[in-house]
Order: structure tokens, then C-alpha cells, then sequence
């Protein structure tokens, strides 16, 4: 413990309290928050961040340099993702495809592409994390009511991990093409979405050896619609260095399936036993042995999983969701108390009930 | 947390400008004549105005560090020097936050005690001051520093933009009034800062429009209670008011906001301690405000 760690933390514990304190003094809300008092959450945080080894404060991002973002283009329309954007014919190479179980974007409507270089294969020597080759660039586009607000470039400009570079392209109103937009942008085209910083893509992405989050054997392994790429066209077209034996089928029942997803592909890519060691910008990660990763040699039954082994009789509790600190982070959001903790400010209900019902049956 | 060291004690520091209504406040007999070296802390959260149109909002938690050395060159007039630096985390728009510093305008003063009126029961002073900033306020292409200095000026209660507007070089006049009568005390301030444009500091130009010359005014009133010769509560609040601002609003913000601060001081000799609270009432400039902690002066003779 240092000044320098009591000063970096102070202003947290302030923001705690300040958080904390009026609506803690309604009655309504009294018990509520005595209840996630007594879970620990609150407290844990402040104790870690006053006292705690490193006082690490997960929340806090590395900033990406300004002439790093300033190597990508200005422009949606230069970064190769279609050959003629007024059409939105995409440029050759670009495969669309969807993951089997997405990330909760507040309900955001979402578009995915990818791109490999010529010739170049993704190696899946490691089929958990995949080595992706220097030029592949991937794009997610985020929509509201049929109207694009952004999307987001992943692009691999060397052959290290660290070579990910990140950014987002916020749609012009006339909805012609996108500028980028390094610094974010808050209530993007008079929304709720908000535009992630350069910077806190790595927040969620880092957390993988792969930085790609969505686009994995497991993600990939549902049927794919007319002209999307799934895992048997990524075998097809010679795309793997090492093709997997079989589909990396999720177990368990619909429920199951359905609480198993949810989790691998909102909470894992913190939650995993697999984070690299100090590549590029870290932060959001978790000084705890949560797993909640869908990993391929551990779909031989709902036990073998993660989740399972490291999740239950500790943030679930089998048979009680509202005596669980996960089904309360789930359904909840603000500062301290809510999972995901970023790039989301709405309750996914359908999630929530799915993680209830799971709960339940366990 | 404030501490202060001085070694000697002119009475006119009983009407200050800038920190007056901030500090906790001194025997006006203790007050220091020569030099006198202080330095105080302030910590709070923040969603404040940000003059971007993608950043319509700078939101986080600061420490806001004053530093400020007087030198009194008789009993009625002094000069000033102080220095804001902040330290803080400010939020990106995803949710996460990143680490930041940066240095405000530092100031450079003087101040005269207009006039004095003593009885055996009462005192009244009025004092006057002028404080010309050095427009060295951070900023970077990214925008972390303005922001950071966004959220200070929230944490402030918007009462001194001087400090925290980057690009500009700042002219603060104001004006002070005082009056104690046991086992009560009334001080009320007015300070006008100018803020006068000399860069755009890395505002993006298609997204904000800084203007050539900032105006505004805080009017400021505490009313103290002296419980004991120890103890004294005191209610502040202060208006301010966006007359001009230093960039034109990218979001529809009230430019009137007024904020109040409730304060418990403890005075054990030469040690001033003071717990405070200050939050934006009545409406929301563009957001909220709340800081607090803990203040203390020590004033060594």
C-alpha cells in the first residue's frame, strides 16, 4: 500500500459512497443494498482497492496512442470492407457470419464480416484460441431501428498478437459512409449506444489470445444462414491449419445450452483461465478463478464445463437464483453492480430469464 | 484534505477570493501576516459539460490539488500565487475509465482590503482582488486532460473556471464581503472571471465551437454558526452563472446552477479541521456533482 495507491483509489471510494448513500437512505432500496453490502460486492471493491495487493483497479483501460488509431483509415468506405458501399456489394474475400451466441449489445442489431489475407489460413492448432494471419481484419456493424450507428474494425496489422489494431466508425446521418471515431462517442445519432474509445475495445478483446471474440470453433459451430461462413465452409475453402474432427457441440438441455452460451460469449472473454500475460492493454481483469469458457476438450457433459467446475456453489447457487451474486449481476445495472460491465447500460431480460430457469433446474 | 502553513497574520485574509467559501475557515485573528504557503485537496465525482458534440459529457472522479502562496506586503495588500493540479480517472464511453493528470491555469493575484469596520461585538470587512492566469491548462489530442479538467471544475461546483479551462487566458476580478457577530458569521463573494481565448486546445473544430472571449459570474454566500469556541457549522452556497461561455454548448445546459455545501469545522488552536459536502442543487448542469472530504489548515506562527 502507497499514497499513490491511496490516491488512485480515494476517488473511487468517494464515487462508492456517493453512489451508494442516497439511495441506500430510501427504504425501498434499503434492504437491496444492504443484501449487496452483505454479498461483499461493495466492499470487496473498495477493500481491494485500498488495500489489495496490486490495488488493482480492473476498470481502468491503457489508453491506445493517438498515431496508433491515426494508422487506420479515416473512412469506413478505405478499410476494404465493401466494394461499393452505396450498394453495400462487400469486396472480394469478405465472408459475413453470425456466432451462435452473441454479445448483448442492449439489443443493437449487429452485422459481422471477416477477411483473410490471400491464401493465408487461421491457425487452430490451439482450437480455443485461434492464430489469425497478419491482414485479417474483421467488422461488426451496430444498428438501431434499421438505422447504422457504427462499425467497429478489428484489423491485424503485424504477425504478434499485440498487432490488433481497433476502431470505430460512427455512420454519418446521411448514412453515405463513416467516419472514425477514436475518442467514442456518447449517445451516438441521438441514442442510447454509445461508441467504445479505441482504447476499451481491448477491454473485452484482450482478455483472449485470439482478440476475436465471436468468431471461434464454438461460435461458429451452429448452421449458418444462406451465404454466411460457419465452421464447415471454413474447413471447406481450406481456411483451417488444423480442421477440428468434429462440430464442438454445446451439451445439456435447451436451458442449459441457452445459460452456457450466454455466459462463454458475455462473460468469458474476462472470466477465463486463458488470459495472455500482459498483452498490450490490459484492464477488466479479474483477480479470480471464474471460467466461463466453452472450451473444445470440455463438451463432454454439462460438468465438464467452466462454468460448472469453477462457477457453481460459489457466484450460483444451485436452486436459488435470487441467492446468487451472478443472476444479480446479470439483471442489474450501474457502477459495481452489474455484469457485463461495459458497452451495455440495459438489462438483457431474455438472458436474465434464461439464467433463472437455469439456476432453478440446477 | 487542506493543510496550511503561514507565519505570520494580517486580517485582511478574512475576505478571499477563490477559496474563501472553500476552506475551512481560520480565526480571522490566527490569519497569517507575510508568507504563508497552503495547500488543500478537494476529492468528488463529476458529470460535467464537455464542449464536444461525440463527448457531450465528461464523467469521473478527481483529486483536486490547490497549492497557493501569499505574500502580504502590508496589512491591507497581498499577493497570490496559486496552482491547480488535478489527478482523477475519467470515463470512456463504453464504461471504462483512464487514468489521467493534468495542470490547470495557475494564477497570479493581488488582493486589497478595501475597508474594515471593528466594534467590540461586530466586524465588517470588504475586500477586492484581481487574479490573472497563466493559460497553461492541459490538453492532449485526446482529450483525457480536458475532460479530467471538465470534471474538476464540476467537483468545484463550477466556481472557478479560471482554473480549469483549457486555452484560455483567464482575468478574475472579485469582491468579498464579511461580517461576524458571536456566535455568528456571513460571507458573501462575487468574482467575475474573463476568460479570453488564445488557442482551441485540441478541440476538434468541427465538433466545438470555442468563443473568443468567456464570461461568466459566481456569487457566493456562507453562513457560519460558532457552537463553541471549537466547533462552528457553516451552510454555503454559491450561483454561477454561464453568461458567455468559454465554448459554445454542444447540449442544451441550464447556464444557472447553484450549488450547496454544508460544512462542520473543528478549530483545535492553530489546526483548522473542516468536513464538507457540496452537490448540485436544483437542477443538473449537464449532469451532476457531488465531493466532500475532509479539509484542514494548520497555521503556524
Amino acid at each position: 500500500l502507497s499514497v499513490r495507491h491511496l490516491i488512485a483509489a480515494a476517488p473511487t471510494f468517494l464515487l462508492e459512497l456517493a453512489v451508494a448513500a442516497p439511495a441506500a437512505a430510501r427504504p425501498a432500496q434499503a434492504a437491496v443494498h444492504a443484501r449487496r453490502w452483505r454479498h461483499g460486492g461493495r466492499f470487496t471493491v473498495m477493500l481491494v482497492a485500498l488495500f489489495g495487493a496490486d490495488c488493482q483497479r480492473y476498470w481502468v483501460c491503457d489508453e491506445v496512442e493517438s498515431s496508433r488509431t491515426a494508422e487506420l483509415p479515416g473512412r469506413l468506405s478505405e478499410t476494404g470492407l465493401y466494394e461499393n458501399l452505396a450498394t453495400e456489394e462487400l469486396a472480394p474475400g469478405v465472408f459475413p457470419y453470425t456466432p451462435r451466441f452473441p454479445l448483448w449489445s442492449d439489443g443493437a442489431e449487429k452485422r459481422r464480416w471477416l477477411l483473410l489475407p490471400n491464401g493465408r489460413q487461421i491457425d487452430t492448432t490451439n482450437m480455443d484460441d485461434w492464430v489469425f494471419p497478419e491482414g485479417t481484419k474483421l467488422w461488426k456493424e451496430f444498428s438501431l431501428g434499421g438505422v447504422r450507428i457504427e462499425t467497429r474494425l478489428l484489423e491485424k496489422r503485424g504477425p504478434a498478437d499485440a498487432d490488433w489494431f481497433s476502431l470505430a466508425y460512427v455512420w454519418d446521418l446521411d448514412g453515405k459512409d463513416a467516419r472514425a471515431a477514436p475518442l467514442g462517442e456518447l449517445d451516438a445519432h441521438h441514442t442510447d449506444h454509445d461508441v467504445p474509445a479505441a482504447g476499451e475495445c481491448s477491454a473485452c478483446h484482450g482478455g483472449r489470445r485470439a482478440f476475436v471474440l465471436g468468431f471461434s470453433a464454438v461460435q461458429l459451430a451452429g448452421v449458418a444462414a444462406v451465404g454466411e461462413l460457419d465452421l464447415d465452409g471454413l474447413v471447406e475453402r481450406d481456411l483451417l491449419s488444423t480442421p477440428p474432427p468434429s462440430k464442438p457441440l454445446v451439451p445439456g438441455n435447451s436451458v442449459e445450452v441457452a445459460a452456457l452460451g450466454y455466459l462463454h460469449a458475455n462473460c468469458s472473454h474476462c472470466h477465463n483461465a486463458a488470459r495472455p500475460e500482459g498483452a498490450g492493454a490490459r484492464c477488466f481483469d479479474p483477480q479470480d478463478s471464474y471460467d466461463f469458457s466453452l472450451a473444445v476438450g470440455r463438451l463432454d457433459g454439462v460438468g465438464s464445463t467452466p462454468t460448472y467446475r469453477t462457477v457453481i456453489g460459489r457466484a450460483v447457487k444451485p436452486g436459488d437464483p435470487d441467492g446468487s451474486r451472478l443472476y444479480e449481476l446479470v439483471g442489474s445495472r450501474g457502477m459495481f453492480r452489474q455484469m457485463p460491465p461495459l458497452a451495455t447500460e440495459k438489462v438483457d431480460s431474455s438472458a436474465v430469464a434464461h439464467i433463472r430457469a437455469w439456476i432453478e433446474g440446477l | 484534505m487542506s493543510f496550511r502553513v503561514a507565519r505570520v497574520a494580517p486580517p485582511l485574509v478574512v475576505a478571499t477570493t477563490g477559496t474563501a467559501l472553500a476552506e475551512p475557515a481560520m480565526d480571522p485573528d490566527l490569519a497569517p501576516r507575510g508568507a504563508q504557503i497552503e495547500a488543500q485537496a478537494h476529492l468528488g465525482v463529476a458529470t460535467s459539460p464537455f464542449d464536444v458534440a461525440a463527448l457531450r459529457e465528461a464523467k469521473g472522479q478527481a483529486l483536486v490539488l490547490l497549492a497557493t502562496g501569499r505574500y502580504a506586503l502590508s496589512a491591507s495588500f497581498s499577493l497570490e500565487l496559486r496552482a491547480p493540479l488535478v489527478f482523477g480517472s475519467v470515463a470512456q464511453p463504453a464504461g471504462s475509465y483512464v487514468d489521467a493528470a493534468a495542470l490547470g491555469n495557475p494564477q497570479i493575484g493581488a488582493r486589497y482590503r478595501l475597508t474594515e469596520r471593528r466594534s467590540d461585538e461586530a466586524a465588517l470587512t470588504l475586500s477586492g482582488a484581481v487574479e490573472l492566469g497563466a493559460p497553461l491548462a492541459g490538453h492532449d489530442e485526446m482529450l483525457k486532460a480536458n475532460r479530467l479538467l471538465a470534471i474538476a471544475d464540476g467537483i468545484e461546483g463550477r466556481g472557478h473556471p479560471e482554473w480549469f479551462v483549457p486555452g484560455v487566458a483567464p482575468l478574475t476580478g472579485s469582491s468579498a464581503l464579511r461580517w461576524a457577530k458571536a456566535p455568528f458569521s456571513l460571507e458573501a463573494e462575487l468574482r467575475v472571471p474573463l476568460l479570453v481565448r488564445i488557442s482551441e486546445a485540441n478541440l476538434p473544430s468541427s465538433t466545438a465551437s470555442p468563443q473568443k472571449l468567456g464570461f461568466a459570474a459566481v456569487v457566493g454566500v456562507e453562513a457560519r454558526y460558532h457552537l463553541s469556541q471549537r466547533l462552528s457549522l457553516a451552510s454555503a452556497a454559491h450561483l454561477f452563472l454561464d453568461l458567455v461561455p468559454a465554448v459554445e454548448h454542444v447540449r442544451d445546459v441550464a447556464r444557472v446552477q447553484d450549488f450547496e455545501r454544508l460544512s462542520l469545522h473543528v478549530h483545535l488552536g492553530a489546526l483548522a479541521l473542516a468536513v464538507d459536502l457540496q452537490t448540485a442543487v436544483g437542477g443538473e448542469l449537464g449532469g451532476s456533482t457531488v465531493a466532500g472530504g475532509l479539509r484542514a489548515a494548520a497555521n503556524l506562527r
